[in-house]
């Protein structure tokens, strides 16, 4: 076993690599560099030739890009992210300060969708072609219907305007960094994230519960004069859970990098948003190390599934 | 996975249509996916409104007699722009799935097929495309290759096949043992012409559900990019596009029309093609009952 | 199964009660300000020489003069007294004594002095331009030199030489925020913006900083030891709001969340207007602006070689000018935009009311175009380079207008290298520009459109270099306002005449403030300019 977590965890570098080269040379590729994209254009054309090379040098981009990969590569191995291309700022700690919170948001959207998805996707195996299933599946399909944003305005305009319940945007209130003093502002992001999530679990719990439901152990319960509710539970429900475990854990990756829209109506400061930003403003430097970052964590979950999954069937880890 | 012959298609071609007009809920996405395309492609016998014209002397409207859904912030026609909106919005659904599926498909008949390297190679490219976040992806491509109808096919076409991919692959690699692939293989045909005339076509069905299924995800991903300002050009009136113009919380307050009609249009078909999707596969799937 | 849906409802039992409960109570009541910012900022401040956009600069920082909007004059702040020699060659600063920074450290005129440096030397500053005329400009920016020749200190007076006459030089740096050359100087000059400092920037502003929370707050508390009238708030919040959470901060603002939000956030005169139906005490302040919005042709370049040579005639460009119209594009703003039938301002003062406004007249401009023999099989590529609603609105707009006269027309946005797109490679017939004219040089557009970088957008260089070179030095070098406004109306019928740049819309800018919470000064901040006159602020509650 721990040699093959050790395997798992040795083919991540050249995966990594790979990656990395990949988007250091397609951004390469592009016209213009980080100075002319981030520069008004005005500004950039008002600059000397002399003035150019000063501010190229000071953003590192002289070198050629062979060299600058390798620089680039060593100074993320220690530590040092480097700074946006617009704003000066330390990409590190730009970081710091968003990931945990776009994970948090993540997380529970992730939790309410699991839940109201698994609930949903019961029903509607247990009382399928029923009034019940009909109305479970529209409302998930509805939710994936409608972009994400609209959800986000609209409950913006229902719960912060409207009712006035909840605040419209941001992370937590002035001069209160506590988990209790930022719930109200998580509750409408996760909701509208979840809206998108649940659709999908749904589906997928209510095909996995109709192929349990089919198999003979369901029968033989049945058989013994169960109870259909304690048959659906105790045996369908519990057994379809584990393909949909699997299902939940591959979309965590997903919601780390997936999430600009929401944090764009929700202006929520976190990692999406930030990579949304530097995409629009051409800071390559800052979109280099989301893109990576999302990349790590898309890796990592992934070889986490497999290790997982691993565990839980010894045929996959000795083929 | 049952596996089909080729010699029981036209019998299972029946069985499946059968199963599926009895399946009432894909019998309704099917007459709803007719209607809604119908209704852009005879867009214009249903409208005499031009969807671009602009009149600065009717804008905002609500709905009324001659403007069914109202005006726009510039005096356009809602209902005529979602009809007209609706042709590109499906076209760009329908030829990203397509050209993703296609992609995917003989990706996963080489991969499959040839095995070893190849597919090795293939599938950790498939591994990394997928479980990648696909708005990440999006985003990043059109931030820096530029808004345009194109660069949106080539962008979905090219994040888009893994899925399919994986389900080709997996259907090529256990007809590969099929007694009769061998014989093909024996009486010298090439490897070429077993995949693409042989094995292909024993995978159609999948490749269709998923096909049917892309098509609405395409459609919502374009509305999502639109959103960001990151979809296609602002002169194609895309479904995405026409709620891109409502997205200011004092449009989406004093225009509803110009959001609900749109997100009713996406809502619809993307409805309508899931009903018909899950019929669809329901039907060509053999191991469902 | 059970027990999850228990826990789903103690989580959201949880929530609403928390929710409920998050109402801050405080005595000193704080003025909650939204923090609009270009792009996230997550360790340290902007540097005022970059940042152009919020208003904590003008809190925290203190700038040499103040602009009197409403008597169109300069008054004394850090700098007490100004004056230039007979030919405008030579301009001295007196600098105020005795002004304390907010560690406490006394003000000099070193300071003002590193500051100018600093504006001109730091590669990202954004004001450098504003010191091009002083001697050893060139040499400094360009790393050649470590100090700025033309820069003499001597006591509390600097002393600026320039290198050619230059009337309105104070005009342009009367707003240069100053920074404490005790805590900043001995930096290379490229390391500034990114040093530690700008985590809790000092200045001798009214405000001082007070706690830093990136990226979603930062609190300041009145500066008891300013130099001059005391702030009337004593504790101020700042929220930020990024690009994109519009609708987040304006929803912020109906709820009474935001006391006070500055121009980035009404970009429209519908948005304030629909946040005022909601919450009857706010109230919109108009702010002149001198922002032009225009498109211009390009006679002189394409990289794709696909230069259209009917543009090079007049009257195919005055027929062009017919086609745009001008009414209903500044409606798209919803009142915050004006129509004006020059590139300035219709109530500025330099304004040439003699030029007659053009309105749309297609079958006009069709029978022009006509008359010129224009190709009607062309295509015409217009170019812009926002990526807003409005202007594809605008663009949208145009196409049918254009149509209408049967010129077939192209539009497309610019994106990724724009210098490059706009300057060099100018694969376009007409662009859609903006740019922006001051109180004290209310023509300057003309000036800046012959200036800009290596190309010229009016007209052929030849053409332009004979029609306007002549009047632009001539309004570059002259203080009296009579003469200035005679050249400019030169330059406005000028342009008129020969349609090089076809006159959009004048923009100005609306803030927004809740009348229920907050007093202000109205009349200053109408008048626009950088004096926010911290003292007459008040907070109602």
């Amino acid at each position: 076993m721990f040699k093959y977590i050790l395997r798992k965890l040795l083919a991540l570098i050249p995966k990594l690599l790979v990656m990395s080269v990949i988007l250091f040379f397609a951004l390469e590729l592009l016209p213009g560099d980080a100075l002319s994209r981030t520069m008004p254009p005005d500004q950039y054309q008002a600059l000397s030739e002399a003035q150019k090379v000063a501010a190229r040098e000071a953003l590192g981009l002289n070198a050629p890009p062979v060299i600058r990969y390798f620089r680039w590569l060593n100074q993320i191995f220690h530590g040092d992210f480097g700074y946006s291309a617009s704003t000066g700022q330390n990409i590190g700690t730009m970081l710091a300060g968003r990931l945990p919170y776009t994970i948090e948001l993540s997380f529970y959207g992730l939790l309410l969708a699991t839940a109201v998805g698994l609930l949903l996707g019961f029903l509607s195996a247990v009382m399928k072609n029923t009034i019940v299933d009909y109305f479970c599946t529209t409302i998930s399909v509805f939710g994936i219907s409608l972009p994400e944003f609209f959800f986000g305005i609209v409950f913006i305009i229902l719960f912060s305007v409207q009712l006035k319940w909840l605040p419209s945007g941001g992370r937590m209130p002035v001069g209160a960094h506590g988990f209790f003093s930022r719930v109200p502002y998580l509750v409408l992001p996760v909701m509208t994230m979840a809206i998108s999530l649940t659709a999908a679990l749904v589906r997928y719990t209510k095909n996995s519960m109709m192929d349990v439901m089919g198999k003979d152990y369901i029968k033989t319960a049945r058989s013994k004069g169960l109870r259909e509710t304690t048959v659906s539970f105790k045996h369908a429900f519990r057994n379809s859970l584990i393909p949909t475990m699997t299902l939940i854990v591959m979309r965590l990756p997903r919601l780390v990098g997936g999430s600009a829209v929401i944090e764009m109506v929700f202006n929520y400061p976190g990692i999406g948003n930030m990579a949304l930003t530097a995409v629009n403003a051409g800071d390559i430097p800052v979109v280099m190390i989301t893109t990576m970052t999302t990349g790590v964590m898309v890796l990592l979950s992934s070889t986490l599934v497999d290790i997982v999954t691993a565990m839980l069937d010894p045929r996959i880890r000795l083929g | 996975m049952t596996i089909r012959k080729k010699t029981r298609n036209t019998s299972l071609a029946k069985r499946s249509w059968q199963k599926f007009i009895q399946n009432r809920m894909a019998i309704l996405g099917l007459i709803g996916l007719v209607l809604i395309i119908a209704a852009c492609l005879a867009a214009p016998l249903l409208t005499n409104y031009d969807p671009t014209l602009i009149d600065p002397s009717i804008r905002g409207l609500s709905p009324s007699r001659e403007h069914l859904l109202g005006t726009d912030r510039l005096g356009r026609d809602i209902f005529a722009r979602i009809l007209y909106g609706g042709r590109w919005s499906i076209m760009i659904g329908v030829i990203a799935a397509m050209g993703a599926n296609l992609l995917g498909a003989a990706l996963g008949c080489i991969a499959g097929y040839y095995g070893g390297k190849v597919d090795s190679v293939l599938v950790s490219i498939q591994e990394m495309l997928s479980i990648f976040p696909g708005t990440l992806i999006n985003m990043l491509c059109i931030g820096f290759m530029g808004k345009s109808v194109r660069n949106l096919l080539l962008i979905f076409t090219f994040t888009g096949w893994p899925g399919v991919m994986r389900i080709v692959r997996g259907r090529i690699l256990s007809l590969k043992q099929e007694p009769y692939v061998e014989s093909c293989r024996a009486n010298g045909i090439g490897g070429m012409s077993i995949m693409f005339h042989h094995l292909l076509p024993n995978t159609l069905g999948p490749i269709i559900v998923n096909s049917t299924m892309n098509v609405a995800g395409y459609i919502l991903s374009e509305a999502a990019l639109s959103y960001l300002g990151l979809g296609v050009p602002d002169n194609v009136p895309t479904w995405g596009n026409i709620i891109n113009a409502a997205k200011r919380l004092d449009i989406v307050q004093t225009l509803p029309m110009l959001w609900l009609a749109p997100a009713a249009a996406i809502c619809l078909f993307v409805l309508s093609i899931n009903f018909f999707g899950d019929g669809l596969r329901d039907a060509l799937d053999p191991s469902s009952k | 199964m059970k027990r999850l849906l228990a826990m789903l409802l103690v989580l959201m039992l949880a929530l609403t009660a928390v929710s409920s409960l998050a109402e801050p109570t405080e005595s000193e009541t704080p003025l909650k300000l939204q923090w609009s910012q270009a792009i996230g900022i997550d360790t340290l401040f902007e540097s005022p020489a970059r940042d152009q956009l919020s208003l904590y600069p003008y809190m925290v920082f203190d700038t040499l003069m103040y602009w009197d909007g409403t008597n169109s004059e300069h008054v004394p702040a850090l700098a007490t007294e100004w004056g230039s020699n007979e030919d405008y060659t030579e301009f001295t600063l007196t600098i105020r004594d005795g002004v304390k920074w907010h560690d406490g450290e006394i003000l000099t005129a070193e300071d003002v002095a590193f500051t100018i440096e600093y504006y001109i030397a730091d590669p990202n500053s954004s004001g450098a331009r504003r010191f091009q005329y002083v001697e050893g400009y060139d040499a400094l920016k360009n790393g050649e030199a470590e100090h700025l020749s033309g820069m003499t200190v001597e006591g509390n007076v600097i002393t600026l030489k320039l290198a050619k006459s230059y009337p309105l030089f104070l005009s342009g740096i009367y707003s240069t925020m100053i920074l404490p050359k005790h805590l900043l100087g001995g930096l290379a000059w490229a390391d500034i913006d990114s040093n530690d400092y700008w985590k809790k920037p000092v200045g001798c502003g009214a405000y001082r900083i007070n706690e830093v929370s990136f990226p979603d707050y930062f609190t300041c508390v009145r500066f008891e030891d300013y130099w001059g009238e005391p702030a009337g708030i004593k504790n101020v919040q700042f929220v930020s709001y990024q690009t994109g959470g519009n609708d987040a901060a304006v929803a912020a603002m109906i709820n009474g969340d935001i006391d006070f939000a500055t121009r980035q956030l009404i970009t429209d005169r519908s948005v304030a207007n629909n946040m005022i139906r909601q919450n009857a005490d706010l109230k919109a302040l108009s702010v002149n602006a001198h922002n032009v919005r225009c498109f211009v042709f390009n006679l002189n370049q394409r990289a794709d070689g696909n230069m259209k040579p009917d543009l090079q005639k007049k009257e195919v460009r005055q027929a062009f000018d017919l086609l745009v119209d001008q009414k209903t594009i500044a409606s798209f703003y919803g009142g915050q935009a004006i129509d004006s039938a020059t590139l300035v301002n219709p109530n500025a003062f330099e304004y040439n009311t003699d030029i007659p406004y053009v309105s749309k007249d297609a079958a006009r401009a069709k029978q022009l175009l006509e008359e010129a023999g224009f190709d009607f099989s062309q295509t015409i590529d217009i170019a812009y380079y926002y990526n807003d609603q409005t202007t594809a609105d605008i663009m949208a707009l145009l196409t049918q207008d254009f149509a209408e006269a049967g010129v077939k027309v192209n539009t497309y946005l610019l994106e990724g290298d724009l210098a490059t797109l706009i300057y060099t490679t100018c694969n376009y017939d007409l662009l859609y520009l903006a740019g922006a004219n001051s109180d004290a040089e209310q023509s300057a557009y003309y000036f800046q459109c012959t200036s800009w970088g290596t190309y010229s957008f009016m007209g052929q260089l030849e053409e332009r270099t004979a029609m306007f070179d002549e009047l632009m030095n001539t309004y570059n070098t002259t203080a009296d306002a009579e003469l200035r406004k005679e050249l400019s109306w030169k330059m406005q019928a000028l342009n008129y005449e020969y349609a090089y740049m076809l006159p959009a819309y004048v923009l100005n800018q609306t803030v927004m403030y809740n009348t229920a919470s907050v007093q202000l000064p109205e009349a200053a901040l109408e008048a626009g300019g950088v004096n926010y006159c911290w003292s007459q602020w008040k907070m109602l509650k």
